[in-house]
């Protein structure tokens, strides 16, 4: 018998700017994870990271996107901490959407994987992108912190929803 | 707890979904895996993996165990980390929908998400989206997004995934949506 999923484990609404947004003791009782960030908009024009479990080493990525004029794909390895958009910065005014799918979270024995798409048109400027990341630590994944970039806050109004599938 | 400045709606109640986890299997040191018997009652399928492969290799995608050349054709679009690609092969080409035109990777888990539009329509052909991704948290590995058409009007009622050298571990799950 097919069993219904995708079920909204928490939303965050933004009352005020704040730096991080945090979910915490996540039920290992799913196979993936998916985060959906909209109306995101930044105090500072800068990247916005994610963070598993409080670890801040390890983190690597693939990236393939656009400017709008050109198609580009690079690699970071070792990072302190995941970009969600490599190729421009999220704006301070027009907001954004990423959605990222992380891959068997509550395993214990596998690296984790995660995929990222993210749709940034700032009327001339911005980027499409999409990116594949990798954490290098077996541990289940409890919690996950998105941090706004540059020292910056995420504004008043940005939407954090957590799903498992 | 909620977070000061965050108006908090954790813990709230599931709400009724329209996806479906309809199997779910975990396959060890294996170069096949199928989904059979699957049933017709969704408008579309997506499949989600995380797979640990043994060589760095590509993914295949098979219907109703046909391997006919003449039925499968594809698009992609790939970043190697360094440079993109892209490319597509006719009908006559392959047997299977290629996937990870730039390896898997090892170590690491590849993962990816399919999904199978109108599967179980018996008129026209099928139409196959594929998000995928392999990063050993170096520079080697792949994104990749690829089109994919199975030229055959028959409802998929199978799914088989297989890669092109070596096996793989993980987990690979089938859902439907309605």
């Amino acid at each position: 018998m097919a069993t219904a999923t995708y079920t909204p484990i928490a939303t965050q609404t933004l009352g005020s700017a704040a730096s991080t947004i945090t979910f915490s003791s996540i039920p290992q009782t799913y196979t993936d994870l998916r985060v959906v960030l909209t109306n995101i908009t930044l105090s500072t024009a800068s990247s916005l990271y994610m963070i598993y479990n409080g670890l801040t080493s390890g983190y690597g990525l693939i990236n393939l996107g656009s400017n709008g004029s050109t198609a580009t794909s690079a690699s970071l390895s070792s990072t302190g901490q995941m970009p969600l958009s490599y190729i421009a910065n999220l704006a301070t005014t027009i907001p954004s959407t990423i959605t990222v799918d992380i891959f068997s979270y509550a395993n214990s024995t596998t690296f984790k994987s995660c995929l990222v798409t993210n749709a940034q048109d700032y009327n001339g400027s911005g980027a499409v992108e999409m990116l594949s990341g990798s954490k290098n630590a077996t541990t289940a994944i409890t919690s996950l912190t998105l941090q706004a970039g540059g020292g910056g806050n995420f504004n008043t109004g940005t939407i954090a929803t957590l799903f498992g599938i | 707890m909620p977070i000061a400045g965050i108006i908090a709606s954790s813990n709230q109640q599931a709400r009724a979904s329209s996806f479906y986890q309809i199997s779910q299997l975990s396959p060890s040191a294996v170069s096949t895996v199928t989904f059979s018997s699957i049933p017709s009652t969704y408008k579309s399928l997506q499949v989600r993996f995380n797979l640990v492969t043994t060589s760095a290799t590509f993914g295949e995608l098979q219907f109703n165990s046909d391997t006919s050349t003449a039925n499968y054709a594809m698009h992609y679009l790939s970043g190697s980390g360094s440079a993109t690609s892209a490319g597509g092969t006719a009908s006559g080409t392959n047997g299977y929908i290629k996937m990870f035109q730039n390896a898997t990777v090892t170590t690491y888990p590849s993962v990816g998400i399919i999904d199978i539009i109108d599967y179980a329509n018996a008129s026209k052909n099928k139409t196959v989206k594929t998000l995928v991704g392999a990063n050993n948290n170096t520079s080697a590995g792949s994104i990749e997004i690829d089109s994919g058409v199975w030229l055959s009007t028959s409802a998929i009622t199978s799914l088989t995934f297989l890669v092109g050298a070596g096996t793989y571990t993980g987990t690979i799950t089938l859902y439907g949506a309605n």
